[in-house]
């Protein structure tokens, strides 16, 4: 289990993270979700000792990461977000240092090693030098050589950045299988489907505050009935925005512009399939001109776009 | 398992992952041995004229006008004084000597003048002329250091025998010889003052012979060669070459992220540093180890100089390897660091008698070789090579190496902890 309690991180006059709050549980996904520069790095350097928290606790399994920092380290996986791998060594010695590190050696270790290399799929390349690897490959051994000393609790930070869609699913297999096991899996995305598909519990970051917390369900209430409208095409970004701020249109009430450029625009409003006439007309009266629509339903992604007033991918 | 075993597991896991890349990368590994083996070797032969075996001998020519005792003592100190074996002395009319130089046949020509042995015995100012093969630069200077050193030795000779030179130069004013009876009471004073400082002085510098005179007499058999002289250095450019290519790895470790995911392991960084340590001392033990043997079969050196001789490279391999750490942790991108242990290993070879022996070097810059830090690591190893001095005599040496690893160790350490390898 992490327990994180009113968690803060400055350096100088920077707040990265501010009165962070949360409890990932055993057996579970904890998302943290949150654009870039949200806090999420931030917060999980500061569980995995990276860093040294200003204020706040940070408790693994009990143990305090700053006053009992090996029990608490003992007991963590880490898979950071860059390939923090040999690539001139083998797969199979960048899982045995690392299983060195967290105190395994002989045949324990050499037995690890094997299973690993069986879990993430690269038993037969396991002797291949990790430059030899695919991307998706790499991101596979990046997971293994955090999980190689079996630990109860695992940190996942943006584990899937640049992973084909295929390498990306069988990444997300393997942490569910981590957590069916009974690991406390604390996963930090700005992939909203990804939060959506593997999620028991979220947290929303953005300018270090948890702006919300809770299950995926209880997360989607909170969105309402906003659906995500985008468009492509030719837009003028100040016209739009004009547009849809003006009082006097009773039909464009409720719709916020979530992001919009000359080549693209996303639109948050309720009931958006009724309402398309009227924002297609109005688009069409500021000179724009639109090739395509996709229509979204509530979802994490409206929601912070509720909360935050912008895109998550800004 | 206890916190102190997994220490040690780490350790061991840290030290066998650097060494598996090093052996991952064998091209850096041929490189920090062949290029020392390659520069080392053409310097040799350049140096040797291609015999590769003695010293190279200086061809000095002396124009004596002076015919004096102490011209003649001159000549033999020349010949056979601080620079024995090196200079081949011929003495020659001084117009034969100046187209000798000019023509590229000798290295240098000394005229000393007229009166030179009364004025030195007096005290007096003394001019001694030496005109010098512009075509050449380090042998001239090799003869210049010469003359500075017996300059010196006259200095200090009249601070100590100065009374007695003074009655021996005025016993000298007449057509007669000086009496017995002044001479053997000449003789006893300075016998006096050489016991009564002897307690002070090394025997080594009092040694009393009768000034030879043989002109022209080859270099004595057992002179070490250039190549053995240029040995320890070459030794020293592979130990910089090594210690600088290991230091890089700290930058390497920092951009691959896997520093930062060891400081999130129980250990965090305690046993990184000494890993690396431990690694960087078998692959000092190795290519040095193997530079070593290769050196002692070819000039000769006796085997059982080898186990002392490798234990004092691998400390000074780590202790580099450390100082160039030092600068890596402190420097501001990979680039610079890179940068900065260049510029200062390259100089450091120079004057430390990597490129040539600081015999070879002008006087002031082989007194600068010697304080550097290679320079002393490569005057302690040829010294106990040449069987100058035994194995206990690097006992101080030894300590002094010891105490500064410590210190750079506790630097590095600190630094890679407190801030090279968490960035913000």
């Amino acid at each position: 289990m992490i327990e994180i309690e009113d968690l803060t991180k400055e350096y100088g006059a920077l707040r990265a993270v501010d009165g962070v709050s949360f409890t990932a549980r055993p057996g579970s996904i904890f998302g943290l979700l949150g654009p870039n520069g949200a806090g999420k790095s931030t917060t999980i350097g500061c569980i995995s000792g990276l860093h040294t928290p200003t204020s706040g606790r940070v408790l693994i399994l009990g143990h305090d990461v700053v006053s009992e920092p090996v029990e608490a380290r003992r007991r963590l996986g880490v898979v950071p977000q860059e390939l923090a791998l040999y690539e001139d060594l083998s797969g199979r010695e960048n899982l045995h240092y690392w299983g060195g590190i967290y105190g395994l050696r002989g045949g324990v270790l050499k037995d690890r090693v094997r299973e690993v290399l069986r879990r993430i799929g690269l038993l037969d390349r396991g002797d291949d030098p990790v430059k030899e690897y695919s991307g998706g490959m790499k991101r596979r051994l990046n997971l293994g050589c955090g999980i190689v000393h079996q630990p109860e609790v695992l940190l996942l930070d943006e584990p899937t950045v640049g992973v084909d869609p295929q390498s990306r699913e069988r990444l997300l297999d393997m942490v569910r299988e981590l957590a069916a096991e009974g690991a406390c899996v604390l996963y930090t995305t700005h992939y909203m489907e990804e939060a959506e598909s593997l999620c028991e519990d979220l947290a929303i970051l953005d300018g270090g505050h948890v702006l919300a917390r809770g299950t995926l369900g209880e997360l989607r209430e909170m969105s309402g009935e906003l659906d995500l409208l985008r468009c492509t095409g030719h837009f003028a970004p100040e016209a739009v925005r004009a547009a849809f701020l003006d009082p006097t249109q009773a039909d464009l009430a409720r719709i916020e512009v979530a992001q919009v450029d000359e080549g693209s625009l996303t639109l948050a409003l309720p009931k958006a399939s009724r309402r398309l006439p009227a924002v297609l007309e109005a688009l069409t009266a500021t000179g724009a001109e639109v090739r395509e629509t996709t229509l979204t339903q509530p979802n994490l992604e409206s929601l912070f776009i509720k909360l935050t007033g912008k895109e998550l991918r800004q | 398992m206890s916190a102190r075993a997994s220490y040690w597991t780490a350790w061991r896991a840290g030290a066998l992952k650097d060494l598996r890349r090093r052996r991952a990368d064998p091209w850096a590994l041929v490189g920090w041995l062949a290029v020392p083996f390659l520069v080392g070797g053409l310097i040799t032969l350049i140096s040797s004229g291609g015999s590769g075996g003695a010293a190279p001998t200086i061809p000095l020519l002396i124009t004596n006008h002076d015919d004096s005792l102490v011209s003649e003592f001159l000549m033999g100190a020349l010949d056979r004084g601080p620079k024995a074996g090196m200079l081949e002395v011929t003495p020659v009319e001084e117009a034969e000597g100046r187209a000798r130089v000019t023509a590229g046949k000798a290295s240098a020509l000394l005229v000393i003048p007229e009166g030179f042995g009364d004025a030195v015995l007096r005290e007096e100012p003394a001019v001694l002329q030496l005109w010098t093969n512009p075509a050449e630069r380090i042998r001239p200077q090799i003869v210049e250091t010469g003359l500075d050193i017996l300059v010196e030795s006259h200095f200090y000779l009249h601070r100590i025998f100065g009374e007695e030179l003074q009655t021996l130069a005025a016993s000298l004013d007449g057509d007669d010889p000086p009496e017995s009876a002044l001479v053997a009471s000449l003789g006893g004073a300075v016998n006096d003052k050489i016991r009564a400082l002897s307690p002070y002085l090394s025997q080594d510098l009092i040694t009393v012979e009768a000034p030879p005179l043989a002109v022209g007499a080859a270099p004595p058999e057992d002179a070490p060669s250039f190549g053995l002289l240029l040995f320890p250095g070459i030794v020293m450019m592979s130990l910089l070459f090594t210690a600088q290519g290991l230091s890089e790895e700290f930058w390497r470790e920092r951009e691959l992220g896997t520093l930062r995911r060891l400081v999130s392991s129980p250990q965090g960084l305690r046993s990184f540093l000494e890993a690396k340590v431990t690694a960087g001392a078998v692959v000092f033990l190795v290519l040095n180890g193997l530079l070593l043997v290769v050196g002692f079969a070819y000039h000769g050196v006796p085997w059982r100089r080898l186990p002392v001789a490798m234990g004092w490279v691998l400390l000074a391999g780590v202790l580099f390897f450390l100082l160039l750490a030092m600068i890596q942790v402190h420097a501001p991108t990979r680039r610079a660091g890179g940068i900065i242990t260049q510029l200062l290993i390259f100089p450091l070879m120079m004057v430390g008698g990597s490129f040539f022996p600081l015999e070879a070097l002008p006087g002031f810059l082989a007194r600068i070789g010697a304080w550097t830090p290679n320079g002393f690591v490569v005057e302690k190893l040829k010294g106990y090579l040449l069987g100058d001095f035994g194995a206990t005599d690097l006992l101080i040496p030894v300590t002094v190496l010891g105490v500064a690893i410590l210190l750079l160790f506790f630097l590095v350490a600190r630094r890679t902890a407190r801030a090279f390898a968490v960035v913000a």
